[in-house]
């Protein structure tokens, strides 16, 4: 990452610059002579001279220099030569005359030393900043870099909408504060968020319940004004029945509609089935028996079944109020207890069901070729299903005389 | 073996608020003539209650109770109370020995109920009283002077002067040091081999060892149990298994 590019810059342009520090000091040359040194060698030499026991030779040892003689053949080269190599040449006289020379060689061997520890220490003062370097950067990382990472992937998981998983920190740390109010934060937002979405479902489960029982008295206000239709006798009373009936109609499309509506939204529609007697089952079905076409073959077997009152409810509504609308037929009703369910079956006597839309009947949205205009969304068995399916049970269908619905409830 | 009583998807409610809580559940149980069947369970799992539905003592919410072949779950107050009269015993943690009566009028009282035969009847009385051990010096006491195995004993003739066919006990030692506990145990373990059918609730399990067969209830539900009835009496093999059936069922 960055860091890394920074570390490896920073690697590279010091050991580079240590190269080149090293290529510089190898191209460096000596030029310059030790003059008091010099001085005193040829005031030695002088000295020496005077007592004139001495050879060149003898001296030349002593003093590890060399002398060349005004005599020798060789006088200009050697002196050109040692003045090339920067050695110091001095005069060599005697009485005032000058003899030859003598040639002190720049004393090299120790500035090659110098040349080298130079080269080491260099060496050694770049590696430690290399070392500082690494060891800082390695801090920062751990100490800031990491947890801002975390802090990162933190944010990234609340912006995914992921409020489960918190934010350890250690306490040590610079952001140790910071980190337990972010923490703190997100168990804030965990807490509305889901206080909103409950807030929601229960506005919605309360329309769809409420919605569900205006249902029954309107259905009620409905078939009273049938029987008054047939019963009363005057013009005028009868276009008022009318009327009312039109109206408990509408209401009961509209209901209908923010039922399904609601419905839609809550897509899962919370069940809880509880253990209830089984004895609840048939008020349930009087309590939609407004023709009076319902008839019961048997007793419900007594027992304790898995079940949610509202639901079951609902599940009893679908299939009465299908087989009002599409057939209007007597409705038997009848009741079996086998090993782990009670079996309710339901069974009218229309023959308008087509067997080839069995199987397509606790589709969403699906509607039967025989509707004609009768309202509905296409929901009723559908949801019966999602919701006998959510009490444990199961639901099937067939035609037979008429349409056949059979309701498995499961036993506690 | 023959079924004295059967149970069928038994359940019973009440109702606490508005809330209904289920303490028996869809129970399903046969008991079987000339058993000691004991019922166990941890406090509040239903012992007492199934008790109650299964002599008649309570009336079920659902379910059906048959003695014999006869249904009694449908049958009203005035028809249990005869039926109780005539088939059941019942033995209580509290004796319920009338106070104002000596021992042997208490357990007339109930005999006479059944049978008119008052001279039958005392011979009956004097007899049982022997065979639990309390013989005539006792005839005359009044409850007040008998201890607490001695009342419970005298509870038990009380309950088996009309040779009922079962008889249910609730926690008969309940309320007994363990010596008089051990006594009654003894003359309901003696009343049994004579072909007393029992049905006996207890949460102690020196008096569960006495039986041939134990269910075992949780939440309402019967979840096991053990049968006891191959072993003899006092053999360590009975006390391992029924220590072993409890240990599972998590008592």
């Amino acid at each position: 990452m960055k860091l890394k590019t920074i570390i490896l810059i920073t690697s590279l342009s010091l050991l580079l610059t240590f190269l080149f520090l090293i290529k510089y000091i190898d191209s460096l040359e000596y030029h310059a002579s030790d003059i008091i040194k010099v001085n005193d060698i040829q005031k030695r030499i002088e000295e020496d001279m005077s007592k004139n026991s001495i050879s060149y030779k003898s001296l030349e040892k002593k003093y590890s220099c060399r002398f060349i003689l005004k005599s020798e053949s060789e006088y200009r080269n050697e002196l050109s030569h040692a003045i090339q190599k920067g050695n110091v040449v001095l005069d060599y006289e005697k009485g005032n005359q000058l003899i030859g020379k003598i040639i002190i060689p720049a004393n090299s061997d120790s500035f090659v030393q110098l040349k080298q520890n130079l080269k080491i220490i260099i060496g050694g003062m770049i590696l430690f900043v290399l070392i500082i370097i690494y060891i800082i950067t390695s801090y920062l990382y751990v100490r800031m870099l990491r947890p801002f990472r975390k802090l990162r992937n933190f944010a990234m998981n609340i912006s995914q909408g992921n409020l489960d998983i918190p934010l350890k920190m250690e306490k040590e740390n610079y952001f140790g504060a910071f980190t337990e109010s972010f923490d703190r934060m997100r168990e804030e937002l965990k807490k509305s968020r889901k206080a909103e979405f409950e807030a929601n479902k229960s506005k919605k489960e309360l329309v769809a319940s409420l919605s569900h029982d205006i249902k029954t008295p309107v259905a009620t206000i409905k078939a009273l004004c049938e029987i008054l239709e047939i019963k009363l006798k005057e013009e005028d009373a009868l276009t008022k029945i009318g009327t009312i009936n039109q109206k408990a109609e509408v209401i009961e499309k509209l209901i209908n509609n923010l039922f399904h509506a609601t419905l839609e939204e809550l897509e899962a529609l919370k069940i809880e089935p509880k253990e209830e007697l089984s004895t609840i089952i048939k008020p349930m079905f009087m309590d939609i028996n407004h023709y009076g076409k319902i008839y019961f073959k048997n007793e419900v077997p007594g027992c304790l079944i898995y079940c949610d009152r509202l639901r079951m409810n609902q599940v009893i509504d679908n299939i009465i109020n299908n087989s009002y609308k599409y057939a209007g037929t007597d409705i038997d009703v009848s009741f079996e207890e086998i090993e782990d369910a009670i079996v309710i079956k339901v069974e009218d006597y229309g023959n308008r069901a087509v067997e080839e839309e069995i199987p397509l009947v606790f589709h969403k949205y699906y509607r039967g070729k025989n509707v004609d205009g009768s309202s509905g969304a296409g929901l009723g068995l559908y949801l019966a299903k999602q919701f006998i399916e959510g009490m444990g049970g199961s639901i099937e269908c067939y035609v037979e005389n008429g349409f056949v619905v059979i309701l498995h409830v499961k036993k506690v | 073996m023959e079924s004295i009583l059967e149970v069928k998807n038994l359940c019973k409610s009440y109702s606490n608020g508005s809330v209904l809580q289920h303490v028996l559940k869809n129970m399903n149980i046969q008991i079987y003539k000339g058993d000691f069947t004991v019922i166990m369970g941890s406090s509040g799992s239903g012992k007492s209650t199934l008790l109650y539905a299964l002599s008649g003592m309570d009336k079920p919410t659902v379910g059906s109770i048959y003695f014999k072949d006869e249904e009694i779950s449908g049958y009203n107050n005035d028809r249990l109370a005869i039926f109780r009269r005539k088939h059941c015993g019942f033995v209580f943690q509290q004796m319920y020995l009338n106070d104002t009566m000596n021992v042997l009028d208490n357990i007339l009282m109930g005999g006479l109920l059944v049978s008119k035969d008052r001279k039958q009847i005392t011979s009956k009385a004097k007899e049982l009283l022997q065979s639990v051990g309390l013989d005539e010096t006792s005839y005359d006491k009044f409850p007040s002077q008998l201890s607490g195995g001695e009342a419970q004993r005298v509870a038990i003739v009380r309950a088996i002067i009309n040779s009922p066919e079962i008889v249910f006990a609730d926690e008969p030692t309940g309320a007994l040091n363990s010596t008089n506990a051990v006594n009654v145990l003894e003359v309901l373990t003696k009343i049994n081999r004579e072909g007393q059918s029992i049905v006996m609730v207890t949460h102690d399990i020196k008096t569960a060892r006495r039986a041939n067969r134990i269910l075992y209830l949780k939440d309402g539900v019967i979840i096991d149990e053990c049968n006891l009835g191959q072993y003899e009496k006092g053999d360590e093999e009975r006390h391992k298994k029924l220590r072993r059936f409890l240990e599972e069922m998590g008592w």
